[in-house]
């Protein structure tokens, strides 16, 4: 299936039975490597990462059957992708509280245990810095400044006005700035 | 690239720190992951299906889980290379190996029967042949009265009162 198609046309192939896996193979390839790296900026490790994309993969062949397309494709991928990441992070803040180590900070420490992390490279500090913020506001910093999302495009991924979100990203990257320079 | 320059416009806005951030990430993906991934969500897929179809039959198997039961024992593993434990065994005979199997309990019958078959006859006309009053002839007296000695004094005769032996000892001396 050719990865240049556009949404319509694989829906449209996942839609026909006799070219429903080539159609769901499709929109896999085509957008993989982005849902991806939406979940490793959030999940640092590779094997977590690896994990809840499955799963999200897995949700989108169960839901594409019922996928409404009032909204795009990509959109409603990155709401499952988002949703199942801050659901995995969740459980792993839960069970850092039951094994009493709620202290620590989970992905700051994921981050320095990567086997390239080099502190003295700017942009290992950045990933640092975005790590010391709020769930949500790495959400928005990442899609703003990785995915070069648009702010309507966002809005309607996490449901929230554009102005909320563009305050968020400024207010996201002056505390990074600060995080930088203090480090 | 437009949007791209809007939004590093939009940050060097908010401060010139920003320009020397570069956008890329660090982390490093292994190698052929995505060519291998539609495969591994497919093989997912396929698993979800059949522990939904399970679900919704008999949701007690699947809170059972999927290993085997059985044991391979420790020798087994020692021995055999990894990828041919868990599999049955099975014993190859080829004609070369039955031939020589063969010929081992042949020769192993022929060697019993000859040695059970043999007789050990004896030659019962020899003894029947000997004369013993020319044996008796060629022994002289006093071997003969020595001999009598001898086994006389040896020989119990419970029909002999104490009387009797104590008059036999008295003359004997």
């Amino acid at each position: 299936m050719d990865l240049h198609l556009d949404d319509t046309s694989l829906l449209a192939a996942f839609h026909n039975h006799a070219t429903k896996e080539k159609g769901y193979n499709g929109i896999v390839k085509k957008y993989q490597e982005k849902l991806y790296w939406h979940i490793r900026r959030m999940l640092v490790s590779h094997e977590d990462t690896n994990d809840v994309l499955q799963m999200v993969l897995v949700k989108v062949w169960n839901g594409l059957q019922n996928f409404r397309e009032d909204s795009k494709l990509y959109t409603w991928m990155y709401r499952i992708a988002t949703n199942e990441t801050l659901t995995f992070i969740e459980k792993e803040k839960k069970r850092a509280i039951v094994s009493l180590d709620q202290d620590s900070d989970i992905y700051g420490d994921k981050v320095k245990a990567d086997a390239h992390f080099d502190e003295n490279q700017l942009i290992w500090r950045l990933q640092l810095a975005i790590k010391s913020l709020p769930e949500k506001q790495q959400l928005v910093f990442n899609l703003r400044y990785y995915d070069e999302m648009p702010y309507h495009q966002m809005s309607e991924l996490l449901d929230t006005s554009e102005g909320a979100l563009k305050a968020s990203y400024h207010h996201a990257a002056k505390k990074i700035e600060e995080f930088i320079k203090s480090y | 690239m437009h949007q791209n320059k809007t939004i590093h416009e939009e940050l060097e806005a908010l401060s010139p720190f920003w320009t020397t951030i570069q956008s890329q990430m660090p982390y490093v993906v292994p190698a052929h992951y995505f060519e291998s991934l539609p495969s591994m969500v497919r093989a997912k897929i396929e698993t979800e299906a059949v522990y939904e179809e399970l679900e919704l039959v008999a949701p007690l198997l699947n809170t059972i889980p999927k290993q085997t039961a059985y044991q391979v024992p420790v020798v087994q593993h020692k021995i055999l290379p990894a990828n041919a434990v868990g599999k049955p065994s099975a014993k190859v005979f080829t004609w070369p190996k039955l031939a020589i199997a063969a010929a081992l309990i042949g020769a192993m019958v022929l060697v019993n029967f000859m040695y059970t078959s043999q007789k050990h006859t004896v030659d019962y006309s020899a003894y029947i042949g000997v004369d013993h009053q020319q044996i008796i002839e060629t022994i002289s007296d006093s071997t003969l009265t020595a001999y009598l000695d001898l086994h006389e004094k040896l020989i119990i005769t419970p029909d002999v009162s104490d009387q009797e032996l104590l008059e036999y000892i008295q003359s004997s001396n």
